[in-house]
């Protein structure tokens, strides 16, 4: 009877589960995809190119303050329609492509006539792009030129470029806000008054890193002064994570700020103890009711 | 419980903490073996940001164990409160039957705790092994409060469990006593809710962290925007669900039951049980209201993506499961009328009930983008339909669900008094109030939801307040005139418990199924739009399975879910029988 | 009257069947037919089923028919326009049409936090039109954005600006009806501001099929005449824009 009524009752649970899950798929079916990150590689075929190139000339790049690629637009630096076409006859001697690439290097190499001098090369900030990059706006502007796109990263292009963005990492930042590098010396900037950490990460491990930051006195390096360097306890454990994460990726290492300290490193002393306490109080609490249970039978 | 272990001479007092320290061991046990599993698994497997489990992808595997988990907390943390509230009825009315009741509702409990607890530790591993590197960060940010929330775990088990084992002994003059724990058992269970929104609320709302991701203040990070609406809503949600699920196993036992005692005990239980449910369902989508407003407020892509974008799809099938619920309750209580003498007084009243029901129902699920070929855009002139395009919008939609409400309250109300004939000299006046009130709620109901259409929608958003206002403002002058109405009011026979059509138990397993799977689709939406975002607009989830699903993978899942929790929950229920055949 | 429940339902549900499809213009879409009929059979069934005495005569002559309680040729005919009714439903369901496939289109779909205009950085949220004061300029403003969207816009989206302009014929999906209470009053004018500027190609993902005919306007208009375009549009239809709610954003920080 109960089996039988339990399998009556779970049929009905499917039939009902069943139709809801029907109508689910009868609405519109699409999935969204996170934003892609597009990064440049040797590989990154011509038509893509030119698509992160024109991504890169309206956004990071900032070229559409003074520029313009369509119809209206800022007239403050030359029509960016017009420059892969006449790029060929600018300068003797280079091609399109030679001349675009030294404009954006070197604005100041050659001139537009009735322009003034005024725009920063494009590997220094604001645009700060990297030379794959500067490739790929090339290309942008050939193909906008209405030519085809002669521009090729090259596997050096994109070493070049990791190395100039690696100045990126947010752990170096990190280490001139921290004031690090006031003493230390990271990847030739920095003071002399402290070891050089461009070698740390491949000299230590990571955790080895993290206990000096947080104890500075754990172990000094010979022939430095002890006793010099400020504790980081204090600072948020977010940033100190980034710097060792930094500084090991300088030897080649990864660090994932979680791999080696285990996420629950400190917490199993609080959950002994929690433990501890419940069960020892619920322990008095019976040898309490015990007792009283003892004296009552006594009487 | 003091004839089941008779061998054994210990005092009910000594009996209950030696049965609650089994509790706290097995927790204590449970724990161990998670930190353990969890050291063990994190410094054996290689670092990584993101891993698999066995092939199955990580969303998955969380999603399914954490919803079944939240399923499992719900139950658990819902049906105290209201075991409580019996105990304390049935302690007002000195009515032996309602102690019965919240008795049999505690029952329950004991073995969905165990439940609860395995589950709760599974998807902590998971969420060690799977992702590490967020599990960290949030750990990092939360710290203190896991330490809170590992005390309150054994502060509810300690209560929850002593509250059960020693409702037999704690009565009469030692009631109160027992009322104490329970309203313990309470309050550590909010607590721990509590906690555990500010964890998920803070992966939608983030609040008190800097740019980098470090945490400013704490108690920023927990009292953020969404972190109060979520508490109530839930709190209510879980309540209704408790409910809705308690109804389900007096449904199960109801159709199990060999004689008419049994079968009279368990129809009760599942209409209070019902009842339960349906009350704490409707101001349901009133907190539902307020955390959408601070979504929105929070950030409006979020608001419009939830809203208008690729999840509203999702809410024309949310629309739908709760027209069902309005249709099964109300079908329920009519049939329920079959078995009260003099309810066929009211019969009458069905149709135009009926009528509203399901006028109510659809344009609550008419769809804002409506599904059209081409050459059917080109008849509606655009992709809104000039008449259905009416119904589209939430002003027509607020208006459908209030004037159900409203009907389904009346509907309760009649079966209220089904058997009884008021005898105060004040009735017929009375009762013209009660109708006056129910009418006038509606044409304010009606009345704004029509004039919304002619306000800019920053006023017409206030208005949906002024319905809500009328039909609650409706409902308490009614029940405030029902009770002194039917104070001795003659009885026209007495209600024939247990007599009702089987299918009245089906509505109530209905019930349940609908709302266990309404909560999976919600908590799906509340979750996915945060979309590749772990902490939205912060921590962006940078594993392969950071794409927002299609709606229909997505409810197959959540139709897994439902289907493993009810085989789950079928589980406990014959593990109570067992406890109870043994007594 | 009872005693006929099961004709009275059967009545019912032609009834409504009838009055959704010739009593309401244009058309209702077919999937919104669909539901609407779902959930009126459901609603009569659950009616019937509510009661018992109701309940037991919907039966009746069902179980008259089964039973063999009733001449046989209704017998006959029952069981012969039952398979007929089912052969017809899945004809009607695989009979090939020449009818475009379903366009299950989000008609609003999330803006983005921000988008590029001509290169800078615009954030949608909180985004106020700049030309809509309460001065007297405001008169011309619209009146130079008829004459931009005369020029520009009038084409697809037509006189009366209902999408019903010369060319919208042509375009699946048909152009925007501002007049429509659905669209222009629903939006912020930062909204519609992103729509015009980044057109069909500015969509998210979320706006599948992706195939809005929408030129990009930032390429052909500056941003001041797109706010212009975007005052008229509102002033034209007689439409106002939805409001950014006070206080939004406030916790954003």
């Amino acid at each position: 009877m109960l089996a039988r009524t339990f399998l009556k009752i779970f049929i009905f649970v499917l039939v009902v589960v069943g139709i809801y899950a029907y109508v689910g798929q009868l609405v519109p079916q699409f999935e969204e995809h996170p934003p892609k990150t597009r990064t440049i590689t040797a590989e990154t075929d011509r038509d893509e190119l030119s698509d992160i190139g024109q991504e890169l000339l309206r956004g990071k790049g900032g070229c559409l303050i003074c520029h313009k690629d369509s119809e209206t637009g800022n007239t403050r630096g030359p029509d960016l329609r017009q420059s892969a076409a006449t790029a060929a006859s600018r300068k003797p001697g280079l091609d399109a492509e030679a001349y675009l690439l030294e404009s954006l290097r070197e604005p100041g190499a050659f001139l537009v006539p009735g322009y003034p001098n005024m725009m920063p090369s494009a590997l220094k900030p604001p645009a700060n792009l990297t030379p794959a990059e500067i490739k790929a706006v090339v290309a942008y502007l050939q193909v906008l030129g209405g030519a085809e796109s002669t521009a090729v990263v090259t596997v050096e292009d994109v070493e070049q470029s990791k190395r100039v963005a690696k100045g990126d990492h947010r752990g170096r930042t990190l280490m001139d806000q921290h004031g690090c590098t006031a003493c230390h010396k990271v990847e030739d900037e920095g003071g002399e008054i402290a070891p050089d950490l461009t070698g740390a990460g491949a000299r230590f491990e990571p955790d080895a890193i993290l206990r000096k930051l947080n104890d500075p006195a754990a172990w000094t390096t010979p022939n430095f002064e002890e006793g010099l360097m400020p504790s980081f306890a204090e600072a948020p454990p977010g940033d100190l994570h980034e710097i060792v994460a930094y500084l090991s990726g300088l030897a080649g290492k990864s660090y994932n700020p979680t791999g080696a300290a285990s996420p629950w490193s400190h917490e199993g002393v609080r959950l002994g103890l929690v433990i501890f306490i419940a069960n020892g109080l619920m322990l008095v609490a019976l040898a309490w009711a015990r007792r009283r249970e003892r004296r009552e039978a006594a009487q | 419980m003091s004839a089941r272990w008779p061998e054994r001479p210990a005092t009910p007092t000594a009996r209950a903490l030696s049965q609650t320290y089994k509790g706290v061991l097995k927790v204590s046990l449970l724990l161990v073996a998670t930190y353990v599993v969890a050291q063990a698994l994190s410094g054996f497997l290689p670092a990584a940001g993101y891993r698999d489990l066995l092939g199955l992808s990580n969303r998955t595997a969380v999603w399914i164990v954490a919803e079944l988990h939240l399923m499992f907390a719900a139950f658990v943390l819902g049906v105290p409160i209201f075991a409580l509230i019996t105990e304390v009825v049935g302690v007002a009315t000195k009515d032996r039957r309602y102690d019965d009741l919240a008795r049999e509702f505690t029952k329950l409990l004991a073995m969905a705790y165990t439940l609860t607890a395995v589950l709760g530790c599974t998807l902590l591993v998971l969420f060690v092994v799977l992702y590490p590197k967020f599990t960290a960060y949030m750990h990092g940010l939360f710290k203190p409060t896991w330490a809170l929330y590992l005390t309150l775990i054994f502060a509810e088990v300690i209560f929850a469990y002593l509250y059960w084992y020693t409702w037999d002994h704690l009565q009469g003059a030692r009631k109160r006593w027992h009322i104490a724990l329970g309203v313990m058992v309470n309050l550590w269970g909010t607590a721990l809710l509590f906690i555990a929104d500010a964890w998920v609320t803070f992966m939608m709302s983030p609040a008190g962290i800097d740019e980098a991701g470090n945490l400013t203040s704490l108690w920023a990070a927990v009292a953020n925007l969404t972190w109060m609406p979520i508490n109530i809503h839930r709190l209510l949600a879980n309540v209704a669900f408790g409910g809705a699920i308690a109804a389900a196993y007096a449904a199960f036992r109801f159709l199990a039951a060999r004689d008419d005692a049994e079968r009279a005990r368990f129809d009760w239980m599942g209409y209070v049980g019902s009842f339960i449910a349906i009350g704490a369902f409707i101001p349901l989508p009133f907190a539902g209201y307020w955390l959408g407003r601070e979504i929105y407020q929070f950030s409006e892509q979020m608001g419009v993506s939830m809203m208008g974008g690729g999840f509203s799809w999702l809410w024309i099938l949310q629309a739908m499961l709760i027209g069902s619920l309005f249709f099964a309750a109300n079908v329920y209580l009519w049939l329920g009328m079959g078995r009260i003498p003099g309810a066929e007084r009211y019969t009458k009243f069905q149709v135009p009930m009926m009528l509203i029901l399901t006028l109510g129902f659809l344009v609550w699920a008419t769809p804002r983008s409506i599904i059209a070929t081409g050459s059917e855009m080109v008849a509606m002139g655009g992709s809104h339909h000039p008449f259905l395009g009416l119904f589209g919008v939430m002003a027509a939609k607020n208006t459908a669900v209030n004037v159900m409400i409203l009907t389904t309250f009346f509907s309760f109300m009649l079966y209220r008094r089904g058997n009884r004939v008021a005898v105060v000299p004040w009735a017929a006046a009375g009762k013209a109030v009660q109708a006056l009130a129910i009418a006038a709620a509606a044409v304010v109901v009606v009345g704004y939801g029509v004039y919304s259409y002619y306000v800019p929608s920053i006023v017409r958003i206030g208005y949906s307040v002024y319905q809500v206002t009328a039909v609650l403002a409706a409902m308490v002058v009614f029940v405030a005139i029902d009770i002194p109405l039917l104070k001795g009011a003659r009885e026209i026979g007495p209600i024939a418990w247990g007599r009702i059509p089987a299918r009245a138990q089906y509505a109530l397993v209905f019930l349940a199924v609908t709302f266990t799977w309404l909560m999976g689709l919600m908590g799906y939406i509340r979750s996915g739009i945060r979309q590749h975002w772990h902490v939205y607009g912060r921590v962006a989830d940078e594993s392969a399975n950071a794409y927002t699903m299609t709606h229909g993978d997505a409810t197959l899942i959540v139709s897994g879910i439902v289907v493993a929790f009810f085989l789950l929950v079928a589980a406990v229920f014959f593990m109570a029988m067992r406890e109870e055949r043994k007594a | 009257m009872i005693r006929w429940t099961f004709f009275i339902a059967l009545g019912l549900w032609l009834l409504v069947l009838v009055g959704l499809k010739l009593l309401i213009a244009p058309p209702i879409p077919a999937s919104v037919l669909t539901l609407y009929l779902v959930m009126t059979t459901v609603a009569i069934v659950l009616f019937v089923m509510a009661n018992e005495d109701r309940w037991r005569a919907f039966q009746a002559p069902l179980r008259a028919v089964f039973e063999g309680r009733v001449p046989r040729f209704v017998q006959a005919a029952v069981l012969i326009a039952l398979p007929v009714l089912v052969m017809g439903a899945a004809y009607l369901r695989l009979a090939p049409t020449h009818d475009a496939p379903f366009e299950p289109r989000v008609v609003h779909p999330e803006p983005p936090s921000g988008f590029n205009l001509k290169g800078k950085r615009i954030s949608v949220s909180g985004l106020k039109n700049p030309l809509r004061t309460d001065g007297p300029e405001l008169a011309a403003r619209i009146a130079e954005g008829k004459n931009i969207y005369y020029r520009n816009c009038f084409f697809c989206h037509g006189d009366s600006l209902a999408g019903d302009g010369h060319f919208a014929g042509v375009f699946r999906p048909i152009p925007a009806n501002f007049r429509d209470v659905g669209t222009l009053s629903m939006l912020q004018e930062s909204y519609v501001f992103w729509r015009v500027a980044t057109g069909g190609s500015g969509l998210p993902k979320g706006a599948t099929p992706w195939n809005s005919a929408m030129p990009v306007w930032q390429d052909f208009l500056s941003e001041d005449e797109i706010w212009k375009v975007v005052l008229y549009i509102y002033a034209g239809s007689g439409s106002t824009p939805r409001t950014w709610e006070e206080g939004t954003h406030a916790g954003h920080q």
